[in-house]
C-alpha cells in the first residue's frame, strides 16, 4: 500500500529479478507444497498399509528389490516413498502454521519493547530473559503431557518456545531504527505513535522479518522431527518424517534406507527454506536489490 | 543578546520564536551504572535569544557545543528540562503531542543526514508527500503523484526521480528532497541542522542557492545548524555562538566575524583557513582575525 | 634535483563485470623531495585513487590501464606486493582520513605503534616501547606514558588523529600520502593538526602529497597545488600563483562557489553544469549565455 501511491508494482517485475537462489528456495518449497497438497494422487501406495510378506524390501537400485515400491518398504512392509509423500503434509504444516504464529507473537512483543521502551521493555526483557532460561526440550515435554500428544501440541510447543528468538532480534532492531532520524522527521510531521510504529519503522524491519520467518520454518520441521522421535508428536502409525527416523532406527543395520530417506527430506526441506529467505530477501528488499 | 529590542525601544518586535532560560539535561547512558539511575548531563544551559519574523539566524558551534540539540529542543523532539520556548507567542516548552500537532505544520525541520532521514524503504516520491497526507492535504493517488512531481521541480529536480529510493540519489539530491518535503506544508519557521555538512563545494553551494530562493519566496524564518562559519556567513543575517551549551556570543553576521568580542569565537574564527596563501596561520594563536 | 614521484599520464578504471568507469584519464605530476604539494577537488574519488595507487593499496576493481608511477626513479605501477611491502611504512606511508576505524579498536595505543617499529625497523620490545614515547611526544601528546595504555575509543578524534601521524612519520619516510586527514576534526583541532603535520614535515623533509577537497587548507600548508576534476589535472600551479589568479576556468568557478566568513556576498553562484560536463566531454569551449568559455582542454 505505501508504494502503490505512486508506483504500480508487477508480479512479473519480481520473478525477473531473482536471483538463483531464490529460484532454488522457491522451487524446493513450491515442490514440497505441491507434494503435500497431491500426495494422495502421487503416492504409489497407501501410507498405513502394511504387507508383512514384503517387509524390508530395498530401494530400487539395490539387487532384490520390487519395483512397486520404488524407495522400499519398512519393518511392516509399508511403503517408504508413500510414507515420505504424505510426510509432507505434516512438515508443511508444521513449518507453515507454527512459524507464521511465533512470528506474530515473537514480532509484536519485540515491536511494542523496542519502540515504547520504559518499563515496557524492562518486564519484556525479564521475561524472555526468565522465558530462555527453561530447558527448551523439558518444557516442550511438560507441555505435550499437559496438552496431550499430537500435531496441535508440537506446533503450541514450538511457539511458546521459539517466540522469544523473534522477540529478541525485533527488539534490537527496532531499537536501532528509532535512533534514525526518519523516525524524528515523522515526529516533526506529526505522526502519531501508532503510526510512527507501523508505517515507518515496520517496513523496515520486514527484511529482518523474512529471514527469521524462513529460518523458523526450517527450526519447526526438525523441532517435530525431533518430538516424533521421542514419541510426542502425532500418532505413531502416521506418516511423519521424524516417526520415519524413530522406527528406522531400530533396523539401522538392516535396512539403513529407513533413516537416510527422511532424513535427506529435512534437510532438503530446511536449505530450501533458507535458500528462499535468503532470495526473497534480496528480492524484495529495496536497499539490497541495487 | 538583546541588541535588537534596545534598538527599537519603545516598538514591539514580531519575535517569531523567543527562548528565555531554556535549559536541556539527558541521561548519559554510557555512564550508566548497574542498579543505579544514568548521570544527568547538562547539554544546554541558560540559553536566551529571540528571532524575528523573515530573519535568518545562524547557530555555530564545534561537536559537543550542543547545537544540534537546541535545534531538536526547538522542534520539541526534546523536552526543555527548565525555561521556555515561545513560537509566535505559544509557549511550547511542555505541550504534549497532542496538543503539538496542529502547530507542527508552522514549524518544520531539514536534518543533517539525509541517508538516514528519509525512510530507505520508501520512494522518495511518498516521502516527500508524507507531510501533505499526514495533514489531509491530499484527497486521491493521482494528486498525490502531481504534487510529488511539483515539489521535486520546485526544489531543481526531475519529476521522474519520485520513483527512486533514497540509496539512488546523490547526497546533493537527497538533501534538496529533504528540503523539498520540510517546505512542502508552506511552515513559516526552518530550522536547518547542518544540511551541507558533507556535500562538495559545488553541491552545497546549489542548496545554499535554493536556500536562498525559498526563504524569499516562502517567506521563511530560519534557524541554520552549523559548524562552518563560512556557509552561515552566507545564509544568515544573524548568528549566536555556542560553546559547552551555552551562547557565548550572538549578533549581526557583520559584526561577529569582523569584529569578535568573545574570546572563543575569537579562536574559532582565527582557526577558519581561507583560501588565502598565508605564511603566519600557523603563528596566530586565538588573537582575532589576521 | 629528480622528482621524488613523478606520475606519468596515468589512466585508471574501476572495473565492474563488463562496464568501467574512467576516474583517472591521463594525470601527471610530480612532487619534489621535501614538498607539500596538495591535490584540491570534489569528491569524485579521483584524487584519493591518485594516492592509494601510488601506494598500492587500489581497490580490487580499480585497474591501472595506461601510464605509470616512478618513485625515486624506480617505476613502482606494476610491482610485486613483496616489492611493494619492502616500500611501505619505511619509504613511503599514509596518513588516512578516519581516524576512528583506522585504528584497531581492540589492541592498545602503544602496542600498535610499536608494532610498526619492530615490523619495519627490526627495535626490539623495550626500545621499541622507549621510541612510542619519544614519537608521541614529538607529535605533542602530553604524559605519553598514561596514553600507551589507553584504548581508541578513550581518545578524542584530534588525539587519535596526532597518533595516526606519529605512525606514518615512525620510520622517516620520505613520501607521505595525506588523504584528507582533517576532514572530520573539529577546525580548532583542524588548526593544531595542520600546524603539527608542518611542523613534523620541516623538520624531516618529507615529502607530502596532500589530499584534501578544503581549498582552505591547501591554501595554508602547501606549496604547490593541483586542481583535479573529471579524472585530470586541470591546473598546476604554485599556491600562490593560483590563489592569486587562477587560470582554468573550473578553478576560478570553484573558488566563487567557496563560501567566506569575510565576506557578505560569497558562494552565490554553483559551478555551472555546462562546465563541468564540457570537462567530462572533452569540449574545447562551452557556451555561458552571451559568450563562450574556454575550458582549457587541449
Amino acid at each position: 500500500m505505501t508504494d502503490s501511491i505512486l508506483v504500480r508494482h508487477s508480479p512479473l517485475g519480481f520473478v525477473l529479478a531473482a536471483s538463483p537462489r531464490t529460484i532454488v528456495g522457491l522451487s524446493v518449497f513450491l515442490l514440497i507444497v505441491f507434494t503435500a497438497i497431491a500426495s494422495p494422487w502421487l503416492a504409489p501406495h497407501d501410507p498405513l498399509e502394511q504387507d508383512l510378506l514384503n517387509s524390508f524390501l530395498p530401494p530400487f537400485w539395490v539387487s532384490g528389490a520390487d519395483p512397486a515400491f520404488l524407495l522400499g518398504t519398512d519393518n511392516l512392509g509399508r511403503d517408504v516413498l508413500s510414507r515420505l509423500i504424505y510426510g509432507t503434509r505434516v512438515a508443511l504444516t508444521v513449518a507453515l502454521v507454527a512459524a507464521t504464529l511465533t512470528g506474530i507473537l515473537g514480532t509484536t512483543v519485540g515491536l511494542l519493547a523496542g519502540f515504547y521502551g520504559g518499563w515496557v521493555d524492562t518486564l519484556v526483557s525479564r521475561m524472555v530473559d526468565i522465558w530462555m532460561a527453561f530447558p527448551a526440550v523439558l518444557l516442550s515435554i511438560v507441555l505435550v503431557a499437559v496438552i496431550g500428544a499430537g500435531l496441535h501440541a508440537v506446533i503450541i510447543a514450538i511457539i511458546v518456545i521459539d517466540w522469544t528468538r523473534f522477540c529478541r532480534v525485533v527488539r534490537a532492531e527496532t531499537m536501532v531504527q528509532c535512533q534514525q532520524d526518519y523516525v524524528a522527521s515523522a515526529v516533526t510531521i506529526g505522526l502519531s505513535r501508532r503510526r510512527r510504529l507501523f508505517k515507518e519503522i515496520l517496513p523496515n524491519i520486514l527484511p529482518l522479518l523474512i529471514s527469521l520467518l524462513t529460518l523458523e520454518m526450517g527450526i519447526a520441521v526438525v523441532v517435530e522431527a525431533i518430538l516424533s522421535y521421542v514419541g510426542l508428536s502425532v500418532a505413531s502409525d502416521a506418516a511423519t518424517w521424524g516417526g520415519l527416523i524413530q522406527e528406522g532406527r531400530l533396523y539401522i543395520n538392516q535396512a539403513p534406507w529407513l533413516m537416510v530417506f527422511p532424513i535427506t527430506c529435512i534437510v532438503v526441506a530446511v536449505l530450501g527454506f533458507n535458500a528462499l529467505g535468503d532470495g526473497l530477501r534480496s528480492t524484495l528488499d529495496p536497499v539490497l536489490r541495487r | 543578546m538583546f541588541e535588537a529590542m534596545t534598538a527599537a525601544k519603545g516598538q514591539w518586535i514580531l519575535a517569531m520564536l523567543e527562548v528565555t532560560d531554556l535549559a536541556l539535561a539527558l541521561p548519559d547512558l554510557s555512564a550508566k551504572r548497574a542498579f543505579s539511575k544514568a548521570p544527568v548531563v547538562a547539554i544546554l544551559n541558560n540559553l536566551n535569544f529571540f528571532v524575528k519574523q523573515g530573519e535568518s539566524v545562524g547557530v555555530v558551534g564545534q561537536s559537543g557545543s550542543g547545537k544540534t540539540s537546541l535545534g531538536r529542543t526547538l522542534m520539541r523532539l526534546y523536552e526543555p528540562t527548565s525555561g521556555r520556548v515561545v513560537f509566535d507567542g505559544q509557549d511550547i516548552s511542555h505541550l504534549r503531542e497532542a496538543e503539538l500537532r496542529p502547530l507542527r505544520r508552522r514549524f518544520q525541520m531539514v536534518f543533517q543526514d539525509p541517508q538516514s532521514s528519509l525512510n530507505p524503504r520508501r520512494r522518495v516520491g511518498h516521502s516527500i508527500v508524507q507531510p501533505l497526507i499526514a495533514y489531509g492535504r491530499i484527497s486521491s493517488w493521482e494528486q498525490a503523484r502531481w504534487q510529488a512531481q511539483e515539489l521535486l521541480e520546485r526544489v531543481g529536480l526531475e519529476g521522474k526521480l519520485a520513483r527512486r529510493y533514497p540509496h539512488e540519489l546523490s547526497g546533493g539530491q537527497r538533501q534538496r528532497v529533504g528540503i523539498a518535503r520540510a517546505v512542502s506544508l508552506e511552515p513559516e519557521f526552518v530550522v536547518a541542522d547542518e544540511i551541507v555538512s558533507g556535500l562538495d563545494v559545488s553541491s552545497q553551494a546549489q542548496i545554499l542557492k535554493l536556500l536562498r530562493r525559498l526563504k524569499t519566496e516562502l517567506r521563511l524564518t530560519l534557524i541554520f545548524i552549523s559548524h562552518d562559519l563560512s556557509v552561515v556567513r552566507a545564509v544568515c543575517d544573524r548568528v549566536l555562538v555556542m560553546n559547552h551549551g551555552e551562547i557565548v556570543e550572538s549578533g549581526s553576521c557583520a559584526e561577529v566575524f569582523s569584529r569578535p568580542r568573545h574570546c572563543y569565537t575569537r579562536e574559532l574564527i582565527s582557526a577558519v583557513p581561507l583560501p588565502d596563501v598565508d605564511d603566519r596561520w600557523f603563528d596566530e594563536q586565538g588573537s582575532g582575525r589576521p | 634535483m629528480t622528482a621524488l614521484l613523478n606520475i606519468h599520464n596515468l589512466h585508471l578504471e574501476i572495473q565492474q563485470g563488463t562496464t568501467s568507469l574512467p576516474i583517472l584519464r591521463g594525470v601527471s605530476l610530480s612532487l619534489q623531495p621535501g614538498e607539500v604539494l596538495g591535490l584540491v577537488g570534489e569528491s569524485s574519488a579521483g584524487k584519493t585513487m591518485i594516492g592509494k595507487a601510488t601506494l598500492g593499496i587500489l581497490p580490487s576493481q580499480g585497474v591501472i590501464t595506461d601510464g605509470e608511477i616512478l618513485f625515486d626513479g624506480a617505476d613502482i605501477t606494476h610491482i610485486s606486493v613483496k616489492a611493494r611491502r619492502r616500500l611501505l611504512g619505511t619509504d613511503m606511508a599514509m596518513i588516512p582520513q578516519d581516524p576512528m576505524t583506522s585504528l584497531n579498536p581492540v589492541f592498545r595505543i602503544g602496542s600498535q605503534i610499536a608494532d610498526v617499529l619492530r615490523l619495519h625497523l627490526g627495535l626490539k620490545s623495550k626500545e621499541a616501547d622507549q621510541r612510542v614515547l619519544e614519537l608521541l611526544d614529538n607529535v605533542h601528546i602530553n604524559r605519553p606514558e598514561r596514553v600507551v595504555k589507553l584504548y581508541p575509543h578513550e581518545l578524542s578524534g584530534g588525539m587519535r588523529q596526532r597518533i595516526l601521524i606519529a605512525i606514518a612519520f615512525a620510520c622517516r619516510p620520505r613520501l607521505i600520502i595525506a588523504d584528507e586527514p582533517t576532514t572530520a576534526l573539529d577546525v580548532t583541532i583542524q588548526r593544531q593538526v595542520l600546524r603539527l603535520i608542518k611542523e613534523l614535515q620541516v623538520a624531516s623533509g618529507t615529502a607530502i602529497l596532500f589530499v584534501t577537497h578544503d581549498l582552505g587548507v591547501v591554501a595554508k600548508i602547501c606549496n604547490r597545488v593541483g586542481v583535479i576534476h573529471a579524472g585530470r589535472i586541470l591546473e598546476l600551479s604554485s599556491a600562490r600563483d593560483l590563489f592569486e589568479a587562477p587560470t582554468h576556468p573550473y578553478t576560478q568557478a570553484l573558488m566563487a562557489a567557496t563560501p567566506r566568513y569575510d565576506r557578505p556576498n560569497s558562494a552565490l553562484n554553483p559551478v555551472p553544469e555546462a562546465l563541468v560536463s564540457a570537462l567530462w566531454d572533452d569540449v574545447r569551449s562551452y557556451d555561458r549565455g552571451e559568450r563562450s568559455v574556454d575550458t582549457g582542454n587541449a
